[in-house]
């Protein structure tokens, strides 16, 4: 039920700030933060707008692959600009950048949120198992994230993504297959040792409590206590350092489907658009192919980055 | 200090033996192909891929091909040391491929990284001293951008402006300062190193103003003021040494982070450095050159990280004593 706001006190009194739990005050804090309101604004309308994609193809009435090579200048062939029929124009060969981009959004939603939710899956698992157990468990986990972190991330990523597009029944017999879940499985590998280190770090510090020996004492499980009793007090950094690991992971997709590994040439892709305006520098023409989906790629990613920043500050975290 | 270098060279060797026992399996486990078929080319016999397996060596199991890979890094092969092997496309070695390169890549990376400290740093210190004011919330917002944009369509767009609209900056492609004299190269590699640069001052210029707004509160920054000491004296003297550690820090994190945007910036820049290279190899499976690429970034990238813990050491003499 809420409150009329005539009827809060005008100054509340100490009972009303005592009874606000944590979860209340960190929403409190994010509400008053205007730019990080702003971008969740933002996102959700993009995302409404990528959710959207199919509806949006059939009242512009242009699919997303359907090709309109009547558009294309009657001289060279070239792509056109922004008109009324094509709102954001249309691209070498004669596609709608409107929808495209709009299906590009999606495609980075998808990649980007999935891969962000397992990297999580097994970033908090690993880093709870590693904080709470320690000994050999610990050096071995730990040592694999470290491993991870110094690699030469973009390099193992074109490979792997390479080798498993060279047919399209992928590789390890079928079990990977080319395609948007192998970007997603990619980002993912390289993107859990990041919340493990955060989730190991703070599990350290959790499991001297007292609620963690009282827990043990009435005979909890392990994993009840690392899942019930310390992971609850991890989810709001957990979820902020989702909230930054997404646009990463967004900007990471666009980067592998720009040099042309990334998800499969038949998925609108915003780094795939920006690779075709760059091809035979195109985009100094041919402007609208260079500046919208970059334009979109920059928006998303900025608002998820000042969310998360928001976010961050409403926890009180640092660093 | 000796036992400590030796934990880490330890750790630098197994930290290389996995990464290029993950780089054999990417390339021969994971492929539905065998690489052979990849060597011989589109039209080749089932007599001419069997050939070429047996020459590649390619006949024995995986894991004699991983030693055997392993005894040429260290001990070199016909080729002189390091033994990288020789490149499936260009059927020459893969040393001689890359020596011309590295140079380029090493260019763009050092002009990059000695550009976003400066401009971090500088504008890091200005808005931590200007706290809340206008030039704070700019440099925040600088920085937030930079981090946000995408470092291809940034690289593109800056192109666009300077070179195709403005006309103050060269185009692309990369001209060594012997051949075409110091001048035109400089003029092809400033977008580069800005676009390589901005991508990371971002993140400098928000944590050195957190590393100095911390430090401005210490006690031995008030002590130096009620000394009488002037605050540019303060500020170089007392608080910039004091967050040169963190910078370092993170400087020594970021040198991974590094080697995916050069790769970038070198194919939209069309630079010929290592990383254009690699995606060429990529594209075109010619594995051993990918293998010896990954492996030496992942050897550079690890050695530099030892270089800035040690530095931390000279820098910082709290880290000597733990």
């Amino acid at each position: 039920m809420t409150v009329p706001a005539t009827m809060e006190p005008v100054l509340p009194g100490p009972a009303a700030i005592a009874t606000r739990t944590q979860r209340q005050q960190i929403v409190r804090a994010l509400r008053s933060d205007r730019p990080a309101m702003a971008a969740l604004v933002i996102i959700v309308i993009l995302a409404a707008v990528a959710v959207c994609a199919p509806l949006i193809a059939i009242l512009v009435g242009h699919g997303p692959n359907q090709l309109f090579p009547n558009q294309l200048s009657p001289d060279l062939g070239l792509p056109t600009g922004p008109s009324r029929q094509f709102l954001f124009g249309i691209d070498q060969e004669g596609r709608d950048l409107f929808v495209r981009c709009a299906y590009g959004l999606r495609t980075s939603l998808v990649v980007s949120l999935l891969s962000a939710a397992i990297a999580t899956a097994i970033g908090v698992t690993v880093g709870l198992a590693a904080g709470y157990f320690g000994g050999w468990l610990d050096t071995l986990l730990s040592r694999s994230a470290d491993i991870f972190l110094a690699l030469p991330v973009i390099l193992f990523a074109i490979s792997i993504s390479s080798v498993c597009s060279i047919t399209a029944q992928g590789c390890l017999a079928g079990t990977v297959q080319p395609g948007i879940g192998l970007v997603v499985a990619i980002l993912a590998l390289f993107t859990w040792p990041y919340i493990a280190r955060l989730v190991r770090g703070q599990t350290l510090v959790l499991r001297q409590q007292e609620f963690v020996n009282a827990a043990r004492g009435f005979g909890a499980k392990h994993w009840r206590v690392m899942f019930g009793e310390i992971l609850p007090n991890l989810t709001a950094q957990v979820i902020v350092y989702m909230t930054l690991i997404i646009p990463s992971n967004i900007l990471f997709e666009a980067a592998l489907s720009y040099l042309g590994v990334g998800v499969p040439q038949t998925t609108p892709s915003l780094g795939q658009m920006i690779a075709d305006a760059t091809a035979g520098s195109l985009f100094t023409y041919a402007w609208w192919m260079m500046l919208f989906p970059g334009v979109l790629l920059l928006l998303i990613t900025f608002s998820f980055n000042l969310l998360g920043d928001g976010a961050r500050d409403a926890i009180g975290g640092d660093g | 200090m000796l036992v400590y270098l030796t934990r880490r060279l330890f750790w630098l060797v197994i930290t290389l033996l996995v990464i290029t026992a993950i780089t054999f399996v990417i390339y021969f486990v994971l492929p539905p192909v065998s690489p052979a078929v990849l060597f011989a080319g589109k039209e080749a016999t089932p007599q001419l891929v069997a050939t070429v397996q047996h020459e590649l060596g390619l006949d024995h199991p995986v894991w004699v091909q991983y030693l055997l890979f392993l005894k040429h890094l260290v001990l070199g092969d016909q080729f002189g040391w390091p033994g990288l092997g020789f490149s499936y496309v260009n059927h020459s070695s893969v040393k001689s491929l890359l020596a011309g390169r590295v140079v380029v890549t090493v260019v763009l990376a050092v002009g990059a990284a000695l550009l976003w400290l400066a401009m971090g740093v500088t504008i890091g210190v200005i808005s931590a001293i200007r706290q809340r004011s206008v030039w704070d919330r700019l440099a925040l917002g600088f920085a937030i951008f930079f981090i946000s944009a995408p470092v291809f369509w940034l690289g593109l767009v800056l192109l666009w402006v300077f070179w195709y609209k403005l006309g103050v900056a060269a185009g692309t492609g990369y001209f060594p300062p012997g051949q075409y004299g110091l001048l035109t190269w400089l003029d092809h590699m400033i977008l580069p190193w800005f676009t390589l640069a901005l991508l990371y001052a971002g993140w400098y210029a928000r944590m050195t103003r957190g590393a100095v707004l911390d430090t401005l509160r210490q006690d031995y920054v008030r002590t130096a003021r009620a000394k009488g000491l002037g605050e540019t004296r303060i500020l170089l003297r007392h608080v910039l040494r004091a967050c040169l550690t963190p910078i370092l820090t993170m400087f020594g994190m970021d040198l991974a982070a590094l080697v995916s945007g050069t790769v970038i910036v070198e194919v939209v820049f069309n630079l010929n450095g290592v990383g254009q290279w690699v995606v060429q190899s990529v594209t075109s499976d010619d594995i051993p050159s990918v293998l010896a690429v990954t492996v030496l970034a992942a050897l550079a990238v690890m050695v530099a990280n030892l270089i800035v813990d040690i530095l931390y050491a000279y820098i910082d003499p709290r880290v000597r004593y733990e």
